[in-house]
């Protein structure tokens, strides 16, 4: 099988973020990079369906140089190939954009099936790779927390509101949007970190169009703290506590 | 808040891709592995030995090593990867110390093939787990002094004597053991269960509390000829195995000081004291992290240099003197500042400061003391050596 993996080199959420002066977007230079966590997943998802079925996996990336360091952990940790799509202004296209950009990867791997995480920990939209597979006119599956592949076809575990599991069965190819806790991913050994260095990475450059999106400003909203004393007797308190909490904060039903 | 590393000068950009993808590994490993479980096997005195094989998948034990299709690291690589253990626990970078720099190293340096072929692989993976027998009751910084002999008995050796404050001691597969002979001093591999061999665990510790240290007594301990390490003739060769253990702990310190400096630097900015203002924005309070910044670059630096001159064949062993002495006073000085600036959070292991407090104690005497370190390039700028007090005439 040929499997093809979409990751995004994002910053650290879990590091103190700065913004940049123009208040667009974070400062990427004082943030670490690290692979998005969900694609993270997908990576593994991906190792996995070669180990037990064979075949490649190739794993692409669109960005600045930074991003061959997510490669590089990429290959360590056990694909066999890495397409860069080199754009310097990767962090500012919206979803069509990557998603015009994936489809020019797509069409050069001819892959059997794309795998990538639901969203990404930086933008988060989450629409990225199903307006790729909207662009490819192939099926996808979003949130996915279960993947097996029998002849030729995939079944899939799909998370859906209120702890429901949805099983479906999709032709392939197809792109697959996996959810973070679909496996446990590997860690890259040191055995892995020095085969990387002689998997190729292939640099590549694609026709990207214009946003239809543009961010205006990212801030922090204000937190504003709002007391309100219920006066009564305990009972006449609790009820209206109870009224409150179901009608006007819509935490209880 | 994640540990993101400490890099006042970015040195990251001194090391190689392929050094930080490394150390990132190990970082991640030590995150979601270590730091969940530490603080509560510190408290039950246990070291976490299921996490051997997982060590062992990652290829830590023996990494600088090229034979046996081992990683063959750089020094700088190797360092970072007892930096990011040791900013989990003292006690668990000392027993990948012990497995690599102080057993493979050994095997792989003095050991015969056969020895070879049958213990690195093992020690490789986890399967088998090592340690290593010079400091005894009586002599610690005088290992020369030792009481331990082994004695020729046809085509066995009988081993005599007590080895103790010997780290994975009770868990060890194989004991790397030296005896003083009629020959001087030899190395020999005891494995567990020889007859005549036993372990006892060392308890009442605080500190290394979530390792083995244990006392190991050889009665009329027989091992076969072939058991001893052919090259290893001489002091000078256990000397050469804690040059390499050395090396990684002036690595590892400083992993254990950059933790304390990012705990307590967080802890400054959030903590409010005086007209709701973080303790951060306080002088004495601010010169105590600068001071933890400052040294710790200052170790950084001097752990980089060291790899440098490693990798190129030119490291001696008063140069790693000088990086274990610095840094793990370092990490000492670093443990105690951030713990005063956590107050009295500082003392309760909800916070991982007063383990990395008291873990820091042991490495300070350990593997050389910082006084014999100071004695050791003592008497390399000097000439004199002043191990002996003077004699009494002049």
């Amino acid at each position: 099988m040929k499997i093809l993996v979409f990751i995004k080199q994002v910053g650290d959420v879990e590091a103190r973020i700065v913004l940049r002066e123009d208040k667009k977007w974070i400062n990427l230079n004082e943030v670490p990079m690290k692979i998005n966590e969900n694609d993270q997943f997908a990576i593994e998802e991906a190792l996995r369906i070669k180990e037990k079925h064979g075949g490649e996996v190739t794993v692409a990336t669109i960005g600045g140089n930074k991003a061959t360091d997510a490669l590089r952990k990429a290959l360590a940790l056990g694909a066999d190939k890495a397409i860069h799509v080199e754009d310097n202004e990767w962090y500012i296209r919206d979803s069509y954009a990557l998603a015009k950009s994936m489809e020019q990867v797509v069409n050069r791997i001819e892959p059997d099936i794309i795998v990538t995480g639901s969203q990404s920990s930086d933008l988060g939209w989450g629409t990225t790779a199903t307006i790729l597979a909207s662009l490819l006119d192939i099926p996808h599956a979003w949130l996915v927390i279960g993947l097996q592949i029998e002849n030729g076809k995939a079944f899939i575990d799909r998370e859906m509101e209120a702890g429901m599991i949805e099983k479906s069965e999709i032709s392939l190819p197809a792109v697959i949007e996996v959810q973070a806790g679909i496996n446990t991913p590997r860690y890259a050994s040191l055995r892995g970190i020095m085969q990387a260095k002689k998997k190729p990475i292939e640099k590549i450059s694609v026709t990207i169009p214009d946003n239809r999106v543009e961010i205006l400003k990212i801030f922090e909203p204000k937190t504003t703290t709002q007391v309100e004393f219920l006066e009564g007797d305990p009972e006449t308190v609790a009820k209206t506590l109870i009224e409150k909490l179901r009608k006007e904060e819509r935490v209880i039903e | 808040m994640k540990f993101t590393g400490v890099d006042f000068l970015g040195l990251d950009s001194e090391i190689t891709a392929e050094e930080r993808l490394i150390r990132d590994s190990v970082r991640e490993f030590v995150d979601r592995e270590v730091k969940p479980i530490i603080e509560d096997y510190h408290r039950q005195g246990k070291f976490p030995l299921h996490l051997t094989s997982k060590i062992g998948e990652l290829g830590l034990f023996g990494a600088p090593f090229k034979e046996y299709n081992l990683p063959g690291l750089s020094a700088t690589a190797y360092g970072l990867i007892m930096q990011e253990l040791e900013r989990g626990d003292s006690g668990l970078r000392s027993f990948v110390s012990v497995q690599s720099a102080l057993v493979m190293y050994p095997l792989l340096t003095f050991g015969s093939k056969e020895q070879k072929d049958y213990w690195i692989p093992k020690l490789a993976t986890g399967e088998a787990i090592g340690c290593f027998g010079l400091t005894e009751p009586g002599y610690g910084s005088n290992p020369g002094g030792m009481l331990t002999t082994a004695r020729r008995k046809g085509k066995k050796w009988v081993i005599n004597g007590t080895k103790q404050w010997i780290t994975n001691g009770s868990i060890a597969d194989i004991a790397v053991i030296w005896a003083k002979t009629e020959e001087g001093i030899r190395g020999f591999l005891v494995e567990k269960g020889t007859p005549g061999f036993t372990t006892r665990d060392q308890h009442g510790k605080f500190s290394l509390r979530a390792s083995i240290t244990s006392e190991l007594s050889f009665i009329d301990c027989e091992v076969p000829e072939e058991n001893m390490l052919p090259k290893a003739k001489g002091l000078k060769a256990p000397l050469m195995c804690l040059s390499q253990a050395r090396y990684g702990i002036a690595w590892g310190a400083l992993g254990a000081a950059m933790e304390c400096y990012q705990v307590a630097l967080e802890y400054a900015k959030t903590r409010h004291q005086f007209c709701n203002t973080p303790i951060a924005a306080h002088q004495l309070v601010q010169e105590k992290l600068v001071w933890m910044i400052t040294e710790i670059t200052k170790g950084q630096l001097l752990a980089l240099q060291l790899a440098r001159m490693k990798d190129k064949g030119r490291l001696a062993f008063y140069h790693i003197s000088m990086g274990k002495r610095n840094n793990v006073w370092v990490a000492r000085e670093v443990a105690k500042l951030a713990r005063e600036i956590l107050g009295a959070n500082g003392i309760v292991d909800d916070y991982p400061v007063i383990r990395h407090m008291l873990n820091i104690e042991s490495v300070y005497t350990y593997e050389g003391t910082h006084d014999i370190h100071t004695l050791i390039i003592g008497e390399h700028i000097t000439g004199f050596p002043a191990f002996n007090p003077p004699k009494e005439s002049c």
